[in-house]
């Protein structure tokens, strides 16, 4: 039985159509102009160097390691972006899922042309968060090593705490103890933090002549113990295969070692998904590209959130749950691919009762195991004397309880604002989605830029009148310019995504792919069993 | 008619021709089969089949076998088709001694053109042209070499006993000649058991026209027109086409008489092909070459413009029926063409090649009749005829039968072994091969080169590549977020490596076959691709050192290299003992000795390296 279809509302012949559409093509421009920058890597004249050297750029690595022609989805590719003075693009190191000899993997690829491969802190925040992500979704790891190990010069930003670099081995140890392979091929330098990536590996690959792995190298060996020693001597592929058994194949090219890698992958047992998607793929009967027209580039404009439903679900179709109740929360069934997805999505701000619905369907697709899916457009939760004594309190976090707790996997996908507890309830970073993205327009802070500057100038002026002063509303204007500018340059989607707060920014005609494609993975870790019926709230 | 079963001594598709006409006459087919045949197609189709052992020979060449087989079954004749016993006088005389009937000529006219020396005394005889040459049974080297002093070069060397164009050698000069006589003789024993040899004028520019001969047993006489055979490589045909091309009807009277007397000189009985060479610029001039006392391969196109049934026409006057009554009027509509699927790199000097077939589904065009015993699954290999399959097509006109057949070949997919199929379109397609301006030095004096393959159909590859495996969201499009480059795939084609690209969505309807790591593709319009992908070879130990080590524990008791020497692979280098006995460690490649870290009476630690040698550069 189908579900019934969405009717959309929207005209696109209508003026304020075409104005959205072209305001969010400006966005869409910016957005593809920094991917390409970052796609780059380092500089010119080092890519030049790197390859001059017979080695390949991490991307091409990544495209002959992967099985013909397929897909990738790349993790967070603008990490870093606009920090460390702009010298780590995408943050010196390239993570994705794509397929490996027919096994869906995780690929972690240092890029040497970036500092040479070092660690910034946004460099091991990736590395661990594509770990993550391998964990959860239990993804074969194929690390591709080519790093000279932690960026020194913010070391104390990289090396002693709980998430820096010693994560990374530990991650390898813990994943490989839960069955979940660990494979490294070493194609350059694996100095220091970095020889450990191949040496806590299960299986690995070096290339003759190319790939070294020491603890010291040469120079640092020479100022330790006075000892002279080449890199090939100190940790070339000879000795390590022959004589230390650091390292299990050796390859006479790069391109061999991916082949070994692809043929080392294609011995692995191939992991069962319970996620069954529908045999018949219906596409949403609207076209993606009417996203463009319909989003308001300004997450203040409210707009009816079915419309994005609509052209993101299969034939368009969404079964509501409780659509006469908590209104601003819209709640209901649908397919993206042919998976079943319980949809979230915010049209409006929190009530109560919204609060209560989505608690209520959490519930029912946890039962269900039917993956959820936050579209995440939200102001907040509604404030005021009524909503209080109400207890909104209390109904929200049974709202954020159910997000937290729930056992099926949950992507979010941040299409607008994302302001305060709102993004609590609607599955922010902290509740641990398997996937968080960011559509270009989105933005994400504790509050608004205006409410921020207008919450902070009241405090102000209540010191002020405490003292028996006041401000003029000039002075006031003065003081509340730079937090507004401070909040309009933080709650930006590159802010967040160089930082590692999501996943990565997407084009919002990729949302159906793409959660297609985190839907597909997410079904090969179990799930645990459930301990609760629904609670009616 | 007499018959109710009929034995055929073949295998292939010949086997399959001769029992689809027996099928359609209503008379029992008898098949034979060796062990290698035994899940061949003709053996799967033939209701009957008896097993031929391969005893001394191959079971297909054992007439007793083949005899008692047919006595077995009750069969009355014997069809030995083309190639194995076709030929064999010996065999229609066992025949007839056991009662059955060789459907062929009689003995006696196999031996009499059996033999080429005998032949061309033959024709001469009967007052046709041979091409001038020299050759005698017990004539020696010398003796040739005297009596070719009149002859004009380049010569021909072939072997009087054979034929299917193996052992010939051309001779330019006087000096070639006398080296090329020893080999030839050799070769000549060793192939067809007589080390005869005859010698003749090589004929630069020529053409190779047969006239199919048909006679009763009562003396009566015809042909059914000639076949132009002469696009050929490695004196075997590979396009055969009926009517000839730029050959008149006063030709065809000509040489058809010449024919015709020659048949009747010999006696000859059933159905023959005899072979002329004609001078490429004027067609008066001809030679007689050979007779095929047989069924010839490229009868189809002959039956094309007929209406005749060959196969039908030899069990009819083997039947003991007349001229008159087998054919009783006879004449020719259209044209018809043939080309010959080999297993052969037709772009590397048409070197043989091998494999199994992976997928083999023969075109489905008008007016096209394909003849074949391969199927998916089997094996080709060097132990039987290179050829595959054979397709004719006929049409009102020599350029609608040539068109028909690019399109029938194009529509041929054959993919897990490397044939000739493309080779054989592009050759279709040259304005000389329209024009019919060739000869029988033509194939081989051709310069073609492969086309490179369309990115149309390496995109359709790379889908392929991939998408067999996956489907839904992972689909093999190249995905990339926003902005990215597209995806790209390495792959090997005619041993070049190509970046393949991949476009998002395109579809192309594309025969593949999967054959461990490599692809067959086949387009209608791009031809037949086999795409290997990057495979991946670890480096060894002993490729990658030259350093030797000491195989065990143990005192070096002669060191036989200083450091400078150069060594070839498996030299001794240094001899250990150990345990009471020497071990002598060899060079494992070809080099120099760059160090040597042992002296004589040194005590060594296994795995101690001993010395290194460096390959030359």
């Amino acid at each position: 039985m189908s579900l019934p279809r969405i009717t959309s509302a929207v005209d696109i012949r209508d003026p304020a159509f075409g104005e959205r559409d072209a305001a969010f093509r400006e966005l869409i421009e910016e957005f593809t102009t920094q991917m390409s920058r970052a796609a780059l890597g380092g500089p010119e004249g080092t890519r030049i160097r790197h390859q001059d050297r017979g080695k390949l750029l991490p991307r091409d690595r990544v495209t002959h390691l992967l099985d013909p022609a397929s897909p990738f989805l790349e993790l967070s590719p603008l990490a870093a972006n606009g920090m460390y003075g702009n010298e780590a693009p995408g943050a010196g190191l390239i993570a994705g899922i794509g397929i490996v000899s027919g096994r869906p993997s995780m690929i972690i690829a240092n890029d040497a042309t970036v500092k040479g491969g070092t660690y910034y802190p946004m460099t091991v925040k990736k590395h661990l968060r594509a770990q993550e992500i391998a964990f959860a979704n239990r993804l074969p790891c194929i690390y591709l090593v080519d790093s000279g190990g932690a960026f020194l010069p913010l070391q104390h930003e990289v090396f002693p705490d709980r998430d820096h670099f010693g994560r990374i081995f530990f991650n390898q140890a813990r994943m490989s103890a839960s069955g979940i392979p660990q494979i490294s091929a070493v194609l350059g330098a694996c100095t220091a933090g970095g020889a450990y990536v191949p040496a806590m590996s299960d299986e690995n690959v070096i290339v003759a002549g190319q790939g070294h792995i020491f603890l010291a190298g040469p120079p640092l060996v020479k100022a330790a113990t006075g000892e002279e020693v080449s890199a090939e001597e100190l940790g070339g592929g000879a000795m390590h295969s022959r004589i230390s058994g650091v390292t299990d194949h050796l390859a006479e090219s790069e391109g061999q070692a991916l082949l070994i890698v692809r043929s080392i992958l294609s011995t692995l047992p191939k992991s069962v998904s319970w996620l069954t998607p529908n045999a018949e793929v219906e596409p949403p009967l609207y076209s993606d590209e009417e996203l463009l027209g319909i989003v308001p580039t300004d997450t203040r404009t409210t707009y009816d959130v079915r419309e994005v439903i609509a052209r993101i679900v299969d034939g368009s179709r969404f079964l509501e749950f409780k659509a006469e109740f908590g209104e601003t929360l819209v709640t209901g069934f649908a397919h993206i691919d042919g998976y079943p997805v319980g949809i979230i999505a915010n049209n409006g701000v929190l009530f109560s009762e919204s609060a209560q619905k989505g608690a209520h369907f959490i519930e029912i697709c946890d039962q269900r195991k039917i993956p959820l899916v936050f579209l995440q457009n939200i102001s907040g939760f509604m404030v005021g004397r009524e909503y209080e004594t109400g207890g909104i309190a209390k109904h929200g976090a049974k709202m954020v309880t159910a997000v937290a707790c729930t056992r099926v996997p949950k992507f979010t996908v941040i299409i607008g604002g994302s302001f305060g507890a709102g993004n609590y309830s609607m599955c922010g970073r902290a509740y641990d989605p398997r996937f968080l993205w960011m559509w270009p327009n989105a933005r994400i802070s504790v509050m608004g830029g205006e409410q921020a500057a207008s919450v902070l100038a009241t405090v102000k002026t209540d010191q002020l009148a405490a003292k028996n002063e006041e401000w003029s509303a000039e002075e006031i204007e003065i003081f509340k310019e730079p937090i507004r500018a401070k909040y309009e340059e933080e709650g930006s989607a590159y802010f967040s995504t160089a930082r590692l707060w999501d996943d990565g920014i997407i084009d919002p005609r990729d949302t159906r792919r793409v959660l297609s494609l985190a839907l597909s993975i997410s079904g090969l870790s179990p799930l645990p069993d459930s301990s609760f019926g629904i609670f009616r709230m | 008619m007499v018959f109710t079963k009929v034995l055929i001594a073949n295998r292939g598709e010949v086997a399959l021709r001769i029992h689809a006409t027996l099928e359609r006459l209503g008379i029992d087919s008898v098949g034979v089969y060796t062990h290698h045949d035994r899940d061949a197609l003709h053996v799967q189709r033939i209701p009957e089949n008896y097993l031929l052992h391969d005893l001394q020979k191959s079971g297909y060449l054992d007439s007793q076998q083949i005899i008692d087989a047919a006595l077995a079954s009750g069969s009355q004749a014997i069809h030995p088709g083309y190639g194995f016993l076709a030929e064999n006088a010996q065999f229609a005389k066992a025949c007839l001694g056991a009662g059955l009937i060789f459907i062929g000529p009689p003995a006696d006219a196999i031996t009499a053109m059996g033999e080429k020396i005998s032949a061309r005394e033959y024709a001469k005889r009967a007052g046709v042209p041979v091409v001038p040459g020299i050759g005698a049974p017990q004539m020696s080297n010398e003796e040739l070499l005297d009596a070719c002093q009149d002859l004009e070069f380049p010569l021909l060397v072939k072997p009087a006993a054979g034929g299917g164009g193996k052992g010939l050698h051309v001779a330019h000069n006087f000096h070639e000649l006398r080296d090329v006589l020893p080999s030839a003789r050799r070769e000549a024993k060793l192939a067809f058991g007589d080390e005869t040899l005859l010698v003749e004028k090589y004929l630069l520019h020529a053409r190779h026209i047969e006239f199919q001969v048909v006679a009763d047993n009562f003396g009566s006489s015809t042909h059914l027109g000639e076949r132009e055979c002469s696009l050929q490589r490695r004196h075997q045909k590979v396009v055969e086409e009926a009517p000839a091309p730029r050959f008149s009807e006063i030709n065809r009277e000509i040489m058809g008489a010449a024919a015709l007397a020659l048949t009747s000189a010999i006696g000859y009985q059933n159905l023959g092909t005899i072979e002329f060479l004609v001078d490429a610029d004027s067609p008066q001039t001809f030679y007689f070459m050979e007779m095929n006392t047989r069924l010839q391969v490229e009868h189809r196109v002959t039956e094309m413009i007929t209406g005749l049934d060959l196969v039908e026409c030899q069990l009819r006057l083997a039947a003991g029926q007349s001229l008159q009554e087998v054919i009783p009027t006879s004449g020719f509509s259209g044209h018809a063409i043939e080309a010959r699927i080999y297993a052969e790199d037709a772009y590397n000097g048409f070197l043989p090649t091998g494999g199994t077939v992976g997928r083999f589904t023969p075109a489905d065009t008008p007016h096209t009749v394909t003849d074949s015993a391969i199927r998916d699954g089997a094996l080709v290999s060097s132990s039987f005829d290179p050829m595959l399959a054979k397709i004719a097509c006929w049409g009102e006109g020599r350029t609608s039968a040539l068109e028909r057949l690019r399109e029938a070949l194009s529509n041929t997919v054959l993919l897990g072994v490397i044939t000739n199929i493309d080779f054989l379109i592009a050759l279709l397609e040259l304005t000389d091969i329209q024009e019919s301006k060739y000869d029988t030095k033509y194939l081989e004096a051709i310069e073609m080169e492969r086309a490179n393959p369309s990115p149309a159909l390496l995109s359709a590859y790379a889908a392929i590549a991939a998408g067999s495996s996956q489907v839904g969201s992972w689909r093999a499009d190249g995905w990339r977020l926003q902005g990215m480059p597209h995806a790209s795939i390495a792959a090997y084609i005619d041993g070049i490596l190509h970046e393949v690209s991949t476009e998002s969505g395109s579809t192309l309807d594309v025969d593949s076959y999967r054959d461990d790591t490599d692809y067959w593709l086949h387009h209608r319009s791009f031809g037949t691709w086999l795409i290997k992908q990057a495979s991946e070879r670890r480096i060894s130990r002993d490729e990658l050192s030259d350093e030797i080590v000491s195989p065990m524990p143990g005192v070096v008791i002669s060191v036989n290299v200083a450091v400078g020497d150069s060594v070839k692979v498996g030299d001794p280098l240094i001899v250990i003992e150990a345990m009471k006995m020497e071990h002598i460690v060899r060079a494992k490649r070809a080099g120099h000795v760059l160090h040597c870290n042992v002296a004589l009476g040194a005590n060594v630690r296994v795995g101690e390296l001993l010395l290194e040698v460096v390959k030359d550069v």
